[in-house]
């Protein structure tokens, strides 16, 4: 039996007033359901894959950093800006809500640098990525830094185009926190571990987070980095050349992976 | 409030595939896995719908275990 009229088939069967179209009482227009069937994040993908594509062709290799505020982003993109900005074209894109104090952190570095301020937004998306590289214009065979807003959440959900997440945590957070904030360390391809040298001070046990991050992530490679020393720096360094030879111009690549 | 981020995005698509009809329901598959939560969706819902066709619409969040976030129908007449 039909649940909705009574009658006695069973087959699904509208229930428009049609039978009686000829007198109009002032009836409640029939509902009718439209099925969409679309991804919410559907327009940020498809622009995040334009990026992907784009920035292939161009040779661009643009890594995102993502950590909670206070991780030790910016020291370590500064670190880095030392080390390579004379063999490497850099150039970095800054979230951040308000200001613009790490982009002059970074210009100070040395390195071009454009200021994307979120106002209230807690992430950078693949629109705002697309209209910073553009204005950066980085050469062929060059990286590009975004260092996203500080928050461990929103930012993994955004894909950007980027060739790699990279998570910044710093020891003097809860070993825990892969745990605690899985999605974004399964999105990471690396995670670096800042402020190595403060081991010595607080109660963190390195090798219980990395087990932690691989509970989440199996495949997630770990560099530990003191910025201050500049301990782990080459490190990093060389897992930036790897990764962005995999869009540099082949003979760029080889020229940098072997001073 | 990457939630906000989302809902903007939703009306204008949902204002974009009703034409002139009017929007009593819009239905959405939240994963729990999904990085967004249905109390955030509701309220960001809530802000962007103000002043645009779909104000005055009910947003249906159907909860599942996995990472869906899917708009999947709207109630229109």
């Amino acid at each position: 039996m039909c649940t909705t009229c009574g009658c006695e088939t069973d087959d699904v069967h509208d229930h428009h007033h049609r039978d009686h179209d000829d007198h109009h009482h002032d009836q409640v227009p029939a509902v009718r359901t439209l099925r969409i069937e679309r991804d919410l994040l559907a327009k940020n993908e498809r622009l995040a894959a334009v990026n992907r594509h784009s920035f292939a062709a161009r040779g661009i290799a643009v890594f995102n950093l993502i950590g909670s505020p206070g991780a030790g982003k910016t020291a370590l993109l500064e670190s880095i800006i030392r080390r390579v900005r004379t063999h490497v074209p850099l150039a970095v894109l800054e979230g951040d809500q308000a200001t613009d104090r790490d982009a002059q952190r970074i210009e100070g570095a040395g390195c071009r640098v454009r200021q994307i301020n979120t106002g209230a937004g807690c992430h950078l998306d693949a629109a705002m990525i697309e209209a910073g590289v553009r204005a950066l214009a980085p050469p062929r065979s060059s990286i590009v830094f975004v260092e996203n807003v500080g928050n461990l959440v929103c930012p993994a959900l955004f894909d950007l185009g980027e060739l790699a997440k990279i998570v910044v945590m710093s020891v003097t957070e809860g070993e825990d926190k892969p745990i605690k904030y899985p999605h974004v360390f399964r999105a990471s391809r690396l995670m670096v571990l800042t402020k190595t040298d403060l081991l010595p001070h607080v109660p963190f046990d390195a090798d219980r987070c990395v087990a932690f991050a691989r509970e989440v992530n199996p495949e997630i490679e770990v560099i530990r980095l003191t910025a201050l020393r500049g301990e782990g720096v080459d490190e990093v360094c060389g897992w930036l050349r790897a990764e962005a030879a995999r869009v540099w111009p082949s003979r760029r690549a080889a020229g940098i992976a072997s001073p | 409030m990457h939630e906000l981020a989302l809902m903007e995005d939703l009306v204008s698509t949902v204002a974009g595939e009703v034409g002139e009809a009017r929007v009593h329901v819009v239905r959405l598959e939240v994963g729990r896995q999904a990085c967004a939560s249905p109390d955030a969706l509701r309220f960001s819902f809530e802000v962007c719908v103000h002043g645009t066709a779909l104000e005055g619409a009910t947003l249906d969040i159907v909860e599942t275990r996995g990472a869906e976030l899917r708009l999947k129908e709207v109630e229109v007449t």
